[in-house]
């Protein structure tokens, strides 16, 4: 048993050339395994933190059917105990309270219907990142002040300081209002809706204006980590009651989630293309050996080797060209992918799956890819090697010998 | 079966046909009975196409008969399976190839003691039987090299080596000579020769060299598939 293992091993050296230009190839199929998982974790990453960092937070407290009817009336029940909860819990680092209506907004050129959100400076900014993406202007000050979104502010035509007239709908009477408010700051969220659609103003001002002083009808909120999203289940349920209701990010934002379990399909597909792409190289590989050989197996088999012994002889060979492809594979993915881990890939301003990366994609990477598709490729390479082994064993002897017994 | 106590080797009306049936057809061994006996050095001669090395294969398992019987060491090898004639090869067959055909990444030692490894002998015993048999064909020190190392002379001593160390009753070769000058090829039936006297194993040749030729005991000459004569010296 162990001659035909070290026969299968040193084979592999008889052409060290062909050899190592194959581990090579084989590795580098590897290595673009290893480095897709890690670009595909590193994108969901980014499209996750892009969604829940920008606006969304980790979770959102609603009253039932708000999110159903936008109607102004449905703001959130029992809030200072809600707030409690909010307050009592640990994990919990940041949360905002807003204020949402349709209004319509108009300038001297032009109007639309936007999303109104009334929010707290202060409290805003520690979960969202509407003030760091305000692009040009200032933050919310005033009661007067509105940002609006850089889409927006060329549909209507305005400049920082213009006048902005707001009409809504007040809660319970439906008497509309208007205000008057001035361009303080205009903001680039990354995504066509928000920064087309949504505008701000602080929150005790549309408090006022919509007759809901005291009350809102949203808060988000920010855990430590989001992976404590998924072991918080609990206290989700503990915000819950007859007119609330608490969702995570992973409700309030299914296409994402969707959009995640497709990558994970794609990531699928993709690697069992590559593992496909690699395993023709390594039957390529073996039967490119095993043809320029037929003679040394008809060798063999003549001094008396078994057709198992000389299939566990070529499966050595395939399993030595697989370990060694495995030591290049994973030194060009720690190289390619560290560096890129570090320093990122610039996907800024690109658009995926209605979001638009404003950061760097980093590479994230984990002893899974390392563990994971190494052993894949083995196990790969010794299925595909049964095909050139069962192949040689079954030789005709006088044949593989004719140039000589 | 009836076979002499000194009676090694037996081919009964043995035939071998090509495609069979086609137009292609070739009946490469036709109607082929012959005996040998322990100990006998024998050429098997005749020109190209005559079927000599076709005969070599079937006697020696590496091809099976179209018709006939063939009896080794009081077994019918026409009627083992696959993996009772490689057993039957390991343990009762020394072979000698035209092209040496060493084991390339095995050194020296590792070539010889190959069939010796497959028939389970301990590493100690082995070693020794290395020893004493590159001592008989005159390769003492060159255990560890490699075949590359060798000249094609000292690659086909480690290949007659590799033969007989295990005591085959029967040494099959074909064509040894071929790819040797005559001073070596001489050298080498010489050796042979004295390794048939020393351990009585049987050779049997296919050649088409006088050197060898002229050291048999036996001539078996073919033609056409068919034995045209049959001189024991």
């Amino acid at each position: 048993m162990l001659l035909f293992f070290k026969l299968g091993f040193r084979n592999l050296f008889r052409n060290t050339r062909r050899s190592l230009i194959a581990a090579i190839a084989i590795g580098i199929g590897l290595a673009s395994l290893i480095l897709a998982d890690g670009f595909w974790v590193g994108m969901l990453d980014n499209m996750i933190i892009n969604v829940t960092d920008t606006f969304l937070g980790h979770g959102q407290i609603h009253q039932k059917d708000f999110q159903k009817s936008v109607s102004v009336e449905n703001t959130i029940s029992n809030l200072e105990n809600v707030i409690k909860k909010l307050n009592g819990q640990e994990n919990i680092v940041a949360y905002s309270s807003r204020v949402i209506t349709m209004s319509l907004i108009s300038s001297a050129e032009d109007s639309a219907n936007v999303l109104l959100y009334g929010i707290d400076p202060k409290d805003e900014f520690k979960i969202s990142k509407v003030e760091k993406r305000i692009i040009e202007g200032g933050s919310l000050e005033k009661d007067g002040d509105i940002l609006i979104g850089h889409k927006q502010k060329k549909r209507l035509g305005v400049r920082l300081g213009d006048r902005i007239v707001v009409t809504m709908a007040q809660a319970h009477t439906g008497e509309l209002v208007q205000e008057l408010f001035r361009l303080k700051g205009v903001f680039s969220l990354g995504s066509d809706q928000m920064d087309e659609g949504v505008v701000f103003i602080k929150k005790s001002k549309a408090q006022s204006l919509l007759g809901l002083e005291g009350k809102v009808h949203e808060i988000a909120f920010r855990f430590k980590e989001l992976s404590e999203v998924d072991n918080s289940v609990e206290f989700f349920q503990s915000l819950n009651s007859e007119q609330n209701i608490a969702e995570s990010w992973k409700d309030l934002a299914p296409g994402v989630v969707s959009t995640i379990d497709m990558s994970t399909v794609s990531i699928s597909i993709l690697s069992t293309i590559l593992l496909a792409l690699v395993s023709l190289g390594i039957l390529n590989t073996l039967f490119m050996s095993l043809y320029e050989r037929l003679f040394e197996f008809g060798v063999l088999r003549s001094l008396g080797t078994r057709s198992r012994s000389l299939l566990l002889m070529i499966l050595s060979e395939a399993a030595a060209l697989s370990l060694l492809s495995m030591f290049f594979g994973i030194i060009i993915a720690i190289v390619i992918g560290g560096f890129w881990a570090k320093y990122g890939i610039d996907y800024a301003g690109v658009e995926f799956a209605e979001i638009t990366f404003s950061d760097k994609i980093y590479f994230v990477f984990s002893v899974k890819q390392f563990v994971l598709y190494p052993i894949l490729i083995f196990v790969f390479t010794l299925l595909v090697g049964l095909y050139p082994g069962i192949h040689a064993t079954r030789i005709t002897l006088a044949d593989a010998l004719k140039k000589s017994l | 079966m009836n076979i002499d106590h000194e009676e090694i080797f037996k081919v009964e009306n043995v035939k071998k046909i090509f495609n069979e049936g086609e137009q292609t057809q070739v009946n490469a061994v036709s109607d082929v009975s012959f005996k040998i006996k322990k100990g006998e050095f024998v050429a098997i001669v005749g020109p190209s196409g005559s079927g000599k090395s076709t005969l070599l294969n079937l006697i020696s398992g590496l091809d099976t008969p179209t018709a006939g019987r063939i009896f080794l060491a009081g077994n019918d090898l026409t009627t083992l399976s696959g993996n009772e004639l490689s057993d039957f090869r390991r343990d009762h067959i020394g072979f000698i190839f035209q092209a040496y055909n060493l084991i390339p990444v095995l050194s020296v030692e590792e070539n010889i003691e190959f069939v010796m490894q497959l028939q389970g002998i301990s590493k100690e015993v082995r070693r020794e039987k290395v020893q004493s048999i590159l001592s008989d064909v005159g390769l003492t020190g060159m255990e560890k090299r490699k075949p590359s190392q060798l000249s094609g002379g000292q690659q086909q001593r480690v290949a007659v080596a590799r033969a007989i160390v295990t005591r085959p009753e029967i040494v099959l070769a074909d064509e040894p000579t071929a790819n040797l000058d005559s001073k070596t090829a001489v050298a080498l039936v010489e050796l042979m020769k004295e390794l048939n006297s020393k351990y009585q194993t049987t050779f049997i040749f296919s050649t088409h060299d006088n050197t060898i030729m002229e050291r048999a005991k036996r001539l078996i000459t073919l033609k056409d598939g068919r034995i045209e004569s049959d001189t024991i010296f």
